[in-house]
């Protein structure tokens, strides 16, 4: 059993409560690190409530022998994996295709 | 900070007197004092420090504003000495590229404890993220754009065999294979498989082509490394990664998305047109550019900043150097691989 608010509601509230009370009020010279802060949190909240579907098992030696080269189903399941991890990471990265 | 105590020498408070005394040898002065020295931010790997001095006699006299650089506590292992650096930064500057004058490397280690050098410093600003977005600093995009090809090409003039540069390595095979074989030799070591980038650097291997001309390869050439101020480009910084290679290999790093800080629109660096970066290259070098060849090394630009991501946020992970941009560095791994993976599709 987890207690309410959980782990993803305290990170958001905490980022929310930084970004409208604290950040106005840093220096110049502290902005940059405000921000990275906030952005750190965001990361954390989203990876909270993401769901990563496992890769398939690929022995890293086949991909560099080129038994892999043609493989379709397996560059699907990468691509995949790889924009769920973006997803959390730079949302809008990925959404800027 | 570092505190520079007697018995363990370090840059900071105390240490002004020692560089004083150093370069009073090394510019030929008769007395030299540093009136400010303050550490500059930005440098993961080194430490930068504007030192403003005051220099009596020798080729330097007046008043000075210089930059002291020297070694961070850990740094990626692929980079050059500070020595090395050092003369990289001389052959670009007799080469005619805009660069901060070279003046004087220090490696004795009694001084600030870690080999440095010093050149002038320049103005303006090198943060991607301003000059990107902010038109304070772009003097004239179109022209900043061909100026940063030009500049290139300039770097491009420098090539083998260099008695100065001796300790460049050749390539084993060509640039591209030498490179997939180091980032592949740095996962082997890393303590989980990465199968997107090992996708990745497949798909480089089997569309590498042979390097035509070798050349000095900046191989840091992107926004974020050149200094900028209201009226265009005052100099390229960031030596230490430099080495012979492939010409397109800058080009493609310099174009690539991942170093465009969100102005995927321009594609010169975020700053300008990919067309009037390419023209001002061809223009000074009479070289043409093959597109292909730059897409290639665009998609080596991801495989490569997505290695170097990890072993960044891995400096955090270990405990090494706990530091949140190290951190969040590691976490771009994800949009790199992404990337990769859209340009290398079976």
């Amino acid at each position: 059993m987890t207690d309410r608010p959980d782990a993803k509601e305290l990170i958001e509230i905490a980022r929310a409560t930084l970004v409208a009370e604290l950040l106005p009020f840093l220096p110049p010279d502290k902005r940059v690190t405000g921000l990275m802060v906030a952005s750190a949190m965001a990361i954390a909240a989203r990876e909270l409530s993401a769901s990563l579907s496992p890769v398939p098992a690929v022995r890293t030696a086949d991909i560099r022998g080129g038994k892999h080269d043609a493989d379709k189903p397996l560059y699907e399941a990468l691509l995949a994996d790889a924009r769920t991890r973006a997803l959390i990471s730079n949302p809008k990265d990925v959404e800027a295709e | 900070m570092e505190i520079g105590r007697p018995d363990r020498p370090g840059v900071g408070p105390g240490s002004e007197a020692s560089i004083a005394r150093y370069l009073i040898a090394a510019l030929g002065a008769r007395s030299v004092s540093v009136r400010r020295m303050d550490k500059l931010g930005g440098g993961a790997i080194q430490e930068n420090y504007a030192l403003d001095a005051d220099v009596s006699g020798g080729p330097q006299a007046g008043a000075q504003k210089l930059v002291l650089r020297t070694d961070a506590p850990s740094g990626v292992a692929v980079s050059h000495s500070r020595a090395q650096e050092f003369a990289l930064l001389k052959a670009a500057h007799e080469a005619g590229v805009t660069v901060p004058e070279p003046l004087a490397l220090c490696t004795d280690k009694a001084i600030i404890g870690r080999p440095f050098y010093v050149m002038k410093r320049v103005a303006g600003t090198a943060a991607g993220h301003l000059l990107v977005r902010d038109d304070r600093w772009k003097g004239d995009r179109v022209a900043l754009a061909a100026r940063l090809g030009r500049e290139l090409a300039k770097i491009h003039t420098i090539r083998p065999p260099r008695d100065d540069l001796a300790f460049l390595e050749l390539p084993k095979q060509t640039p591209a294979l030498d490179a997939i074989a180091g980032y592949r030799g740095w996962l082997d070591t890393y303590r989980a498989p990465r199968p997107a980038l090992e996708w990745g650097l497949r798909w480089l291997e089997r569309h590498a082509q042979k390097c035509a001309d070798l050349v000095l390869s900046h191989r840091d050439y992107r926004t974020g490394n050149y200094m900028v101020d209201e009226n265009g480009l005052t100099g390229i910084l960031d030596w230490e990664f430099a080495g012979w290679g492939d010409r397109h290999e800058d080009i493609g790093w310099f174009c690539s998305r991942c170093w465009r800080f969100g102005m995927n629109q321009r594609e010169a660096g975020g700053i300008g047109a990919r067309a009037d970066f390419i023209a001002g290259y061809e223009t000074e070098s009479g070289q043409r550019v093959d597109p292909q060849q730059v897409h290639y090394w665009e998609t080596m630009a991801h495989a490569r900043w997505g290695t170097i991501a990890i072993q960044q946020g891995e400096r955090h992970v270990s405990g090494a150097e706990p530091s949140l941009d190290l951190a969040l560095t590691g976490r771009r791994v994800a949009e790199l691989e992404y990337q990769l993976l859209r340009m290398t599709a079976p």
